[in-house]
């Protein structure tokens, strides 16, 4: 599977590793469509979970496709930056992508190009800042 | 709280006009804590043993407790759960739309004080920040015979209250 | 549009977030055209308490208890995927008497969790009675969980590197007792329930959900199962002691409300056998590994994942060497299939909203977090 996207992709893909039964890929943001279109058409069917992780000093987005034929994990990272992100929307690819991109939207403040109706879906809708992010301290209040 | 005792307690005879007033306050407290309707209003985890409170082993409508689902049928609101800052104003119009009399009973830790999420961005600290509370039931969640306990404490709460000064 | 010469428009109905039938505070903005849904917009958040960002600031430990509060119906569940990712993490090993234990108190909680499903979803559908059946069953499992761990809700008894502590004395009796009453109230039930011409007019063939749209979804558990995709992360991917049990894999082809009862009202028959295999296949040992209090796992992530009652209850734990998880993502099975639901409703009724609603089994504490 690495080979077959390191070969389609080339210098898109950042980085790929296998591990365990996850082959973590890390991508240029620009390829992200795409890469999780192939990875459909190649059994990966299943979008289990799409979320940020804040690290204090980088972010990243992670999607994780499963194949429910072989049980392995596409994990798809695309590094973003604190503020200000913004990624293309894989709703054209997976229905099941429109609620947990609204979320990291909702939460990390990450801006889906082209989501069909992007906005809060936790908090309420005047809620000023993004909670999960770092920078804001647990009580915001 | 038998009805004979209650009568032995309230056949006093006093002077003035206080002896018909007593037994009014007497007849209306026995009816309304006889007959407490809760509005369904669960919440979170609470929301689980309030429902087992009501079902077979530990039978609520022995106790008089029929639940409503609308505010406006209901005199009791039992928050039981969590109380977030986007649940917040429904709550209030929920507790507004009830006719009076009406009480509130906070279940469970969420609702007493905000509970394990004392740090939260979300949460209200404590139902008693939106409505005025009666009864408080600790616990996480509470134990069905916890529940059944506050409701008998607010029954006694009721027993004491009189038309002249009714304290909500 | 219009109906014959009498213009119509269509209407916006709020559903919620009070309503005795959505299963917690949920808001629905249904659309109607006339008494047919067009469009359904679920508002969700009223129960959102902000676990994720809270665990940034507890210890390992220390967050146990908070994921007993998400899938509230069954806790043992999200306890168990926080606690696999995190042993995956700090390669912990997890005693073999304690993985038995650990079946153990996911199965009962299954049951429990299904036993709350049949008991509402018939409540909700007007079979006030069922409500009664299904909650007296449920206080037995209860008295199980008490006796052993003290709680009958929120046990926070699976901890990291095993379980609380080892089954009481009279345990095993009991369980035993359990699992042989429970077969013939399940009989009960079908003979109410499920033979029952208003129940099943009111479930057969309604709210489908093809398989396709299912998995493009991420639906799982036994609301993809109801469609007939054999999914079961027990059988998939397996933890604990599931790949020494013998169970089936329970689904239903029909893709409606129906199929989705009938394969939770099965798989309460094979908990029952798997509790009792594990009972049986009990070994000695100890219950619990040893592990630092104040855990600090090396730097890494993992993602553990269990077959909760609702489907895939997933932990996506990040960590950063510290006492306190980096990141800890919560990744709800009720989420999804609550996504699902605008498709799956067009084109009925409100009553059937209640039905379909009922059928996906949700907690709105998982869906908030």
């Amino acid at each position: 599977m690495i080979e077959h996207l390191k070969a389609h992709f080339g210098e898109d893909i950042e980085s790929a590793e296998q591990v365990g039964r996850e082959v973590r890929v890390r991508l240029r943001p620009a390829a992200l469509v795409a890469v999780c279109r192939f990875c459909k058409e190649r059994g990966y069917r299943y979008p289990a979970d799409i979320t940020a992780v804040d690290t204090g000093s980088e972010m990243r987005v992670v999607y994780r496709l499963v194949s429910l034929d072989n049980g392995e994990h596409a994990v798809i990272s695309a590094g973003v930056p604190r503020s200000g992100a913004s990624l293309p929307s894989i709703t054209g690819v997976f229905r099941g992508a429109d609620w947990p991109e609204r979320e990291v939207y909702d939460l990390f403040g990450v801006r889906f190009v082209s989501h069909p109706d992007l906005r809060r879906i936790l908090l309420t809708d005047d809620w000023q800042g993004f909670p999960l992010l770092k920078t804001g301290s647990v009580q915001d209040r | 709280m038998g009805v004979a005792k209650r009568l032995a307690d309230v056949v006093v005879l006093v002077p003035g006009g206080e002896f018909l007033l007593t037994k009014i306050d007497y007849v209306l407290n026995w009816g309304r804590a006889s007959s407490i309707w809760p509005l369904t209003y669960g919440l979170a985890c609470c929301a689980i043993e309030m429902m087992a409170t009501a079902a077979s082993r530990w039978d609520l409508d022995r106790f008089g407790v029929m639940y409503r689902g609308t505010p406006r049928q209901a005199d009791l609101l039992i928050v039981a759960g969590t109380v977030t800052k986007k649940m917040a104003p429904v709550l209030r119009q929920l507790y507004d739309q009830m006719p009076e009399p009406k009480y509130v009973l906070a279940m469970g830790g969420c609702a007493c004080s905000g509970g394990p999420f004392h740090d939260s961005y979300f949460v209200v600290q404590g139902v008693d920040e939106i409505v005025p509370v009666d009864i408080y039931v600790p616990g996480c969640p509470p134990r069905p015979e916890a529940l059944i306990d506050g409701i008998y404490r607010l029954q006694e709460k009721m027993h004491r209250e009189s038309l002249r000064s009714r304290t909500a | 549009m219009s109906v014959g010469l009498t213009p119509t428009e269509q209407v916006i109905l709020n559903m919620g977030p009070q309503h005795p039938s959505t299963h917690g505070v949920l808001r629905l903005k249904l659309t109607l055209e006339g008494e047919v849904i067009v469009g359904c917009d679920p508002v969700i958040g009223y129960l959102h308490r902000g676990m994720e960002k809270i665990a940034e600031n507890r210890t390992y430990a220390q967050f146990i208890p908070y994921t007993d509060r998400l899938d509230y119906l069954s806790s043992a569940s999200n306890n168990e995927a926080f606690v696999l990712a995190v042993e995956r993490i700090a390669s912990i090993e997890v005693p073999p008497r304690a993985q038995y234990l650990r079946v153990i108190l996911l199965e009962l909680n299954r049951i429990a969790s299904h036993l709350v499903f049949v008991a509402t979803f018939a409540n909700d559908l007007a079979a006030t009675t069922a409500f009664l059946y299904g909650f007296r069953e449920r206080e037995v499992i209860m008295d199980l969980f008490e006796m052993w761990t003290g709680a009958r809700l929120t046990q926070s008894w699976i901890r990291i590197g095993g379980v609380g502590s080892d089954l009481p004395e009279g345990f095993e009796k009991k369980a035993h007792e359990f699992c042989r009453m429970l077969g013939p109230r399940l009989a009960e039930y079908d003979e109410l329930l499920t033979g029952n011409r208003i129940f099943r007019a009111r479930t057969e063939g309604v709210g489908l959900l093809p398989p396709e749209a299912g998995i493009d979804y991420a639906c799982s558990g036994p609301t993809l199962r109801g469609s007939g995709v054999p999914f079961d992360l027990r059988r998939a991917e397996p933890y604990e002691v599931y790949s020494r049990l013998g169970f089936d894999v329970v689904t239903d082809e029909a893709c409606d409300c129906m199929g989705r009862y009938r394969v939770r009202m099965e798989e309460m028959r094979q908990s029952v056998h798997i509790i009792e295999q594990c009972l049986d296949q009990l070994p000695q040992g100890e219950v619990l590994a040893k592990v630092p209090r104040a855990l600090r796992p090396a730097a890494g992530e993992a993602y553990g994942r269990v077959e909760s009652p609702r489907g895939e209850f997933a932990c996506y734990v990040v960590s950063d060497g510290g006492t306190s998880p980096l990141r800890v993502r919560l990744r709800a099975p009720s989420f999804y299939h609550m996504a699902a639901l605008p498709e799956m409703v067009r084109g009925w009724k409100i009553g059937d909203v209640v039905a379909i609603l009922g059928s996906l089994d949700i907690v709105l504490g998982e869906i908030d977090r």
